[in-house]
Formats: structure tokens, sequence, C-alpha cells
């Protein structure tokens, strides 16, 4: 496991004025796998992503236990966390315009990465920027890399970014919503760049996303957040096939994604995802779920192993060994 | 997590303890506010002594509790001489704010409503007095035309109004494209009503805000034109004319420097932390 | 090359102004130009000298010619010309204006690095009280609020002149006492120069202060919120990198805006702390002769110190798109 995470907790404010946005989080990562975290926004998916490294904003505290490859990183002096960034773990963000510095050609930014951890010169430094240019299937590196962020396409921007949080060799790729902000084209070309360097460098990529697309074309496991919870964490394919939680299914369902009723109509999940200050009672999801209970409304569920996932739900959609009946009390 | 908090370089958060500070100091700007409108309106009452009268026998008396801020050379009690003051300094300073803001307002508003060339020809123009060095000016006007407080403020009034205009225009211009006026105008209704009644309230505001503070910038202006010379002449107790005439005393006669200027920081940063507290409220109250 | 037209149309505005303000404007120009105290003859002798009873477009074209030619007339209290006048004077208000913002830039950075970094901070927070008290100083009583400590208190410096009355001036060779004492090899001279220098430059540099730093110190703290500062964090970089490689060089261009503003004040700024220190710049000699009813000089350094804002102002211009590369693509 490059990545285990234990009880993680992330709140703001101060003692008597908490506000949790990120509960009882724990899951594993397996080396070499694409480990997809999904949510909508306000799920805390980002924030325990960002979590990782210690990039949280100012405000939010943790507590609970993030291992990388045997080491904690949780909490860890600053000092500490540089050492990490970049060079151990690297990061992709959404707006590859806005995450550039718009005065510095983009070369000498992707060969900042590796000067920064003191891994080349500046003449060696600037020639595998170029080389990683390539590397993502930039064309033209060199006149890319001399150029300015707002001189090249979203695309190429994208796979600067991620040249960028490549550059020193990480064995952790973090990328948070690294399509959203592309056309639907570039968008599947980026996704099969990650694909090929995850076989190629042999890298383990979490991959922030509320995109199901991305899910399905990329993740091995995926981990599905609801108001700062896990909802179900398993295999991808067991868990897009056969959704257990009714939140999963849900959002299969938003987006067409299920197999379980190929022709179900196009559903939204109807009402919002609750605001930190004012989670619901027992399970979050219970004000939306069509399948919710007494028991709902007055207990927390907790993440328990269910067949081949890992569930916190009362009362689960699908059978935990396929072919045996469905729990008792579900519609 | 990042443990070593605030030395982090990263999205900037505002320490919370501020807050009643400002508060403070906004009470505290209100009140000063508050002295100075007692002075303009009720001088008579509130100056212990006369402010013109010479009285040798006293002169350059240190503070003390019959002459709260001391003499001046001529025996004259300072802190009259400061409450009288009041409303020339200050006063002149409002009028020039105001008349530059009307002036710049109608500019503004017009230029903004105009078509696009005359827009720009009148925005040109406007251009070429920005940022004009005042002082300079002042004293070219003030050779021509002769010296005075009346001299003093069309100078400055000449050189404030640019401001105000190019604040006016680009508030209307922008206000232009809301939906409430393109619906309005979609109706029929003419260019000037649609000014009156859509733009300009929304417009006010933020010249409000400009007033405001502008008021301490032309009190210090003003204060400075008097110093050269330029401005208020003798024996009328304008403060920077008070700082004036102490050149020759000052080495000796600390308080006649010490509380002129201070009433002069003290009005100007009051009037400052009025117009930022407006200005906060305006952007927190999320008006368009 | 816009620029430079809207420079030519300021300065002929300026011209057409002083024009206006020194030839119409006065109910009789002769007297007006010969000073108060002129005899008949003086004042008979300027109007024909200026051709004041030809029309007026012909004064004015006049009036340019000379201009360009840099003749701004004459003064009635030196009785030389204004041109001259102002050739002499010139460098002691340009050493100051120089020294001072040379300072003014270094303090600027310190304080607004040091106030934007610990945001909130104490550091933060003091600067922030210092600026906007600050603002509300005026500069010519911070002037003399300086002589008084520094010179009737503490008796540490001069009290005013650019050089003490008593002491040898390094031989002229750029007008800069400075530079001419290190020429001239004396350090005693480069030492007097210093501490008269002091004051003056100090009470300019404390009010640039005050205006600057607050712009500054917000231009830097915008940049920290903006998202690329988080991918360079993401690298694994320390505030101190981030601070210097990033957001100063992106700050800087809002920062150059406010500086180019505050050249307009500055301007303004030197013929007060001229009067107070007794400086021999242009301020004094202009502030001088408007005392004594001369008002050629007045009028000179009003066409002057437009001039020295237009030029500030095109090379403010000039160095925009070397600094920001996105005002480059703009442009081309």
């Amino acid at each position: 496991m490059i990545l285990s995470v234990k009880d993680l907790r992330i709140w703001f404010g101060e003692p008597g004025a908490e506000l949790t946005a990120v509960e009882d989080l724990s899951f594993e990562v397996a080396e070499g796998e694409i480990f997809a975290v999904i949510g909508e926004s306000g799920s805390g998916k980002t924030l325990t992503g960002m979590s990782i490294l210690g990039l949280t904003p100012a405000a939010a505290r943790a507590a609970g236990s993030i291992r990388f490859m045997g080491r904690e990183v949780l909490n860890r002096p600053e000092a500490e966390l540089r050492r990490l960034r970049g060079r151990e773990i690297g990061i992709v963000y959404q707006d590859p315009l806005g995450s550039m510095n718009p005065v510095w050609p983009v070369g000498d930014q992707i060969a900042e990465a590796l000067r920064a951890h003191g891994l080349a010169d500046r003449p060696t430094a600037a020639r595998r920027a170029v080389e990683l240019l390539e590397r993502v299937h930039i064309p033209d590196p060199h006149r890319v890399a001399r150029a300015y962020p707002h001189e090249i396409s979203g695309g190429m921007r994208q796979r600067a970014m991620i040249a960028m949080a490549l550059a020193c060799g990480p064995k952790l790729l973090i990328a948070d919503e690294p399509t959203t902000a592309l056309d639907v084209t570039i968008k599947a070309q980026v996704l099969e760049l990650l694909a090929e360097l995850r076989r190629e460098m042999a890298l383990t990529v979490i991959i922030i996303t509320h995109d199901m697309g991305v899910v399905a074309e990329l993740a091995d496991r995926i981990l599905v957040m609801y108001a700062g919870k896990a909802a179900e964490i398993g295999a991808a394919d067991v868990i897009m096939r056969r959704p257990a939680h009714p939140y999963t299914q849900a959002l299969m369902l938003s987006a067409m994604m299920s197999e379980t009723a190929p022709k179900q109509v196009l559903r939204a999940i109807e009402g919002t995802a609750p605001m930190l200050h004012a989670y619901p009672p027992g399970c979050r999801f219970h004000p939306r779920c069509p399948f919710a209970e007494a028991d709902c409304r007055q207990e927390v569920p907790t993440l328990r192993p269910y067949g081949e996932v890992a569930l916190a739900c009362h009362h689960p959609l699908a059978p935990a060994v396929p072919g045996e009946p469905q729990p008792a009390g579900t519609g | 997590m990042s443990g070593q908090g605030r030395a982090v370089i990263g999205p900037f958060r505002r320490a919370s303890g501020g807050r009643a500070a400002e508060r403070l100091l906004l009470l505290l700007a209100w009140l000063i506010v508050a002295a100075l409108a007692l002075f303009v309106f009720f001088a008579g009452l509130l100056a212990p002594y006369d402010p013109i009268i010479l009285n040798i026998g006293q002169r350059l008396h240190p503070p003390a509790l019959d002459h709260l801020f001391g003499t001046d050379e001529g025996g004259r009690d300072i802190f009259s001489r400061v409450v009288y003051g009041t409303r020339y300094s200050l006063g002149v300073s409002v009028a020039i704010v105001f008349a530059a803001a009307v002036f710049g307002v109608a500019y503004g508003a017009i230029s903004g409503m105009a078509s696009r060339r005359v827009d720009d020809v009148m925005m040109r123009t406007v251009d070429l007095f920005f940022g004009f060095p005042a002082l300079v000016l002042a004293m070219a006007v003030a050779a021509a035309i002769g010296r005075g407080l009346d001299s003093v403020a069309l100078s400055l009034a000449v050189i404030w109004w640019p401001g105000y205009a190019r604040l006016v225009r680009g508030e209307v211009l922008r206000l232009r494209e809301r939906p409430h006026v393109e619906a309005a105008r979609a109706l029929g209704v003419s260019s000037l009503t649609l000014l009156r009644r859509h733009i300009i309230p929304f417009v006010l505001q933020e010249v409000n805000v400009r007033v405001t503070t502008d008021i301490g910038y032309a009190l210090v202006a003003v204060t400075a034109l008097s110093f050269l010379g330029l401005g208020a002449e003798s024996p009328t107790p304008e403060w920077g004319l008070l700082i004036r005439d102490s050149r020759p005393y000052f080495g000796s006669a600390w308080w006649y420097l010490v509380f002129p200027g201070i009433m002069i920081m003290l009005t100007a940063t009051a009037f400052s932390i009025i117009g930022d507290d407006l200005a906060g409220r305006r952007r927190r109250s999320g008006a368009p | 090359m816009k620029r430079l037209a809207w420079g030519v149309l300021v300065l002929l505005l300026v011209a057409v102004l002083t024009f206006f303000l020194s030839r119409v404007v006065p109910a009789d120009p002769a007297a007006f130009l010969a000073g108060q105290n002129a005899s008949e003859e003086t004042v008979a002798r300027i109007r024909a000298e200026y051709g004041l009873d030809r029309p007026l477009m012909v004064q004015f074209a006049d009036y340019l010619g000379g201009l360009v030619r840099g003749d701004f007339g004459e003064s009635i209290r030196t009785h030389r010309s204004v041109g001259q006048d102002l050739a002499d004077f010139l460098p002691a208000t340009i050493e100051l204006l120089l020294v001072s913002f040379v300072l003014y830039l270094v303090l600027s950075f310190y304080l607004a690095v040091a106030a934007a970094r610990r945001a909130g901070g104490w550091v933060d927070s003091t600067v922030r009280l210092g600026t906007m008290l600050g603002t509300g100083i005026p500069v010519f009583w911070l002037g003399m609020a300086l002589q008084f400590v520094f010179f009737y208190k503490l008796h540490w410096l001069p009290l005013s002149g650019r050089f003490p009355i008593r002491d040898l001036p390094p031989p002229t060779m750029t007008g800069f006492l400075l530079i001419d004492s290190v020429i001239a090899g004396d350090p005693v001279a480069l030492w007097h120069a210093l501490r008269s220098l002091i004051l003056p430059a100090l009470t300019i540099v404390l009010n640039l202060l005050a205006v600057g730093t607050r712009l500054s110190r917000a231009a830097l703290i915008e940049e920290f919120d903006k998202l690329y500062i988080r991918t360079a964090r993401g690298k694994g970089l320390g505030p101190r990198a981030i601070l210097y490689k990033h957001v100063l060089r992106n700050a800087l261009s809002p920062i150059l805006t406010v500086t180019t503003m505050q050249f307009g004040y500055m301007i303004s700024w030197v013929i007060l702390v001229e009067v107070i220190f007794d400086w021999p710049g242009i301020g004094l000699y202009a502030y001088q002769s408007f005392q004594v009813f001369d008002y050629a000089p007045v009028i000179a350094l009003a066409i002057i110190s437009t001039a020295g804002f237009v030029l500030i102002n095109l090379a403010m211009d000039i160095l925009y798109p070397l600094i920001d590369p996105r005002v480059r693509s703009l442009a081309s």
C-alpha cells in the first residue's frame, strides 16, 4: 500500500464552533493503481487530496493518520512536507491557466520543479523540461518551453502541468479535477496520457473528480464520498456494475453509467448536498435517499466490509454476494 | 498540515482580533468629525479667546490650563485660533471636494451615456489633466489671479474634478449594461430618466465614499498652499498659515508647530477612516 | 506612439494655460511680469521686449517659439534669464528627488514584503496603521517636525541648506554634490553633503512610504490568493522562494502604476521641502520669486514640472511591456 489513510478528520473553526468537512475517512491506495475519489462539490474530496501534502487552507485542521510509503505525513512540519511535494508526490490542479505563473515561460516553470529539489542545475533542468514536454506528447516542445502560459492551448497547458508534477519522478500523482476545465476531445487525450504514464512510469494516481466519464475510463478502484464521509469503496468495475450505496447508484444513474437499469431515464439526484454546518442526523444522505428508513435517520452508518466493497449504509441496494437475494427491507 | 501557520505563503486570511479595534477607530473618527463640526458652527462659544486680537504680554507661552495649546508670537491663544480656523481650513476643503464632485459627476455621467466618439473625446480631455502636479498649477494660478483661499479653491477644484469624472464615467458604463437598465431602455425610457432613476443613485454611493476620503486629502493640500503663502492671508487663523507663522519660533515654541499639525493629521485621518469604512460597507452589501 | 502624441498635447496644454495666465488674465501683463516694485521705465521696457502690444496669436507664437528654445523670460529678482537660473538650480532638485526615490524604493520593498508575508500579524498591523496616519500628515509639517527633533533637540543634523556655510564644497563637475565629492576624492565634503541631504530626503521618503506601501502591500496580498502560488507550493517551494521568484515579479506591474502616480505628488512635495530646508533647487527658486511678485520663474516651473511628469509617464509606458509578457502580447 503506497498510501494509507486512517480516521482522517478535517475541520475548521475553534473548539465549540467547529465545522467538520471530512470525518472518519479511511482508505488505502495500492501501488500502481489508479484510485478515483468521487463526490459532488462540498463532499470533501478536494480537501482530502490536499491534506496528503499539507496544502489545505490555513484555517483547516486535521487529525488522524496518513501514511505514505510507511511514513506518517499528516501534520508534519512544513519543511518536511516541502521535501515530499513535487519530489515524491506530485499534484496537478484543475485550472491550468490560473495555476501557472503568467509571467514565466512554461519551460522555466517545469525546470523550477527540478531545481527546487536540487536535482539539476539550470541548463540540465532546462533540457529536462523540454524532454518532459515531449514525454507528455506536446508537439514542438522547444517552442512551448519558451512560450508563456497564455500563449498555448488549454490542453497543452494541462499536459505541461502534468509534466511539471512528474518532473522529479514522484511515485504518486494527485490529480484534482484534471479534466474539468477541458473540452471533451482534449479530456480524452489527457486521460489517455495519464493511463500511459501510469503504465510506463509505475505511477500511482489518485484522481479527484465528479465526472463519471473519467472514472469509467481510468479508475481501478473508487472511493465515493458524500458530505465528508466515505459512502462506498471498492473496485471500479464492481461498483459501477452494481452500486451498493443508494448515493452511488444515484450518481451512476445521473451519468447514465449504471448497468443495472440500462433503460432508466436520466435522473438528477433530488435536493442538494448538505452544508458543513447543517449535516442531518444519522446517515447524511437520508433526506435525499429514496430508500431511507427509521434507522437511517438516527444511526450514523459506519464503513464496513460488504462483499467485495466497503460500505457505509444501513440498507444497501445490491446483495453482498451476487446471486443472493436482496437484503431485507430494501425496495 | 502546515503546522507553522502564518509563515506559509498562501491564501490570505485576516487576523480575527482586528474587528474590535476597527470599530473603536471608527468611533474615534466620528467623534473627531463631530468635534470639528462643533468648531465650525460654534467657534464663538467654544473658543475661550478672540483669535485675532493681539496680546503681546502673553506671547509664546507654553501650553497651560488657561492656554491649552499655548500662545503665539502675538500672544493669541492657539487653541482658539485653531478652533476658529476650522471653518477656513476644513470649510474650503469641503467646498473644493464638493465642487469637484458636482462637476465631475455631471461630466462623467454625460460622457458615460454619450456615444462612443463623444465619450472618447471627453475622456481624452480628462486624461490630459490627470496626475498634474497640483502645487505648481496652484502657484501659477495664484500668480495670475492673486492669492487667497478662493484662488486656492479654484486651482484645487480644477485639479480634483478629473478623478470624479473618470470614476463616474466608469460606473455609468458598467451600470448601463445591467439588466434592469436594459429592460427600462427597451421600454422606451429616455436616457435622462435612465440616468436619474437607475444609474445615478448607485453611482452616488461610490462617489460618496470618494468624497469622504478626499476631504482629508484636500485639507492637506489647502494647508500646504497656505503654508506657501498662496492661500489664506494673515491674520486668518487657517491651520496651514499657523504653521507658516510658527517657522521663526518653533525651535523653542514647539507647541506652535505641534498642535495645528495634529489637527490637520487627526482631521485627515478621521475622514480617511470613515471613507474606508463606507467603502467596506458598500463592498459587503453587495451593491451592484 | 499614441503616448507620445498625448505627451505633446499635455505640454501644449500647459503652454496655453501658462500663456493664458501670464498674458491674458492679468490686467496689465507688462506690470505683471515686471513685478510690483517696478518703475514706469521697467514696465515699458518689458512691454516692448515681450511684445505685449502685439496681437495675442502673434504673442503666443513667440511664446511657443521661446519655450522650444528654452527661453523662459527674465527673472526680475535675479536679473538673469530664467533659463539660466533653472539650469543652475536644477541639479539640487534632481539630486534630492533621485536620492529620495531610490531610498523609497528600497524601504518600500522591504516594508511591503514584511507586512504581506505575515499578513494579519503585528508587523502588518503596524504598517497599516502607520500608512493610514501617514497619509494624514502633511509633508511640510513633517519636515519641520524632523527639523525640530534632529536639529533643535538632538543637534545631530543641520537645520537647512545643502552644504554647511563654513565648509568648502567640492569643485562643481556635475552639480550633484554627492558625485562631485566622490570625484574630488573628498570624504569630508561627502559627509557634509550627506548630512544635509538626510532630513529633506527623509521627509519625502516618509511621505512616499505612507502612500505607496499601502498599495504595494495590497498588490502583493492580491497575488498570494492566486492559483499559481498553490502550484508552486505543490512543487515543494518554500515561502521565500515563492515570494521572491513568483509573487514579486507579478506584483511589479501594479506597483509600477502606483509609482508613476507618486511622481506627480513628488513634484509638489519637493517644492515644500525645498522651502522648509532652504534647499537651493528650482522649487525654492520659484517660491522666492513668487514671494516678490516675480512671476516668470513660477510660470517656467509649471512648464518644467509638467515636462518631467510627461517624461516619467512615457518611461513607464516603455517599461510595462518589458515587465509583463501579457501586455506584450496584447500590444503586438
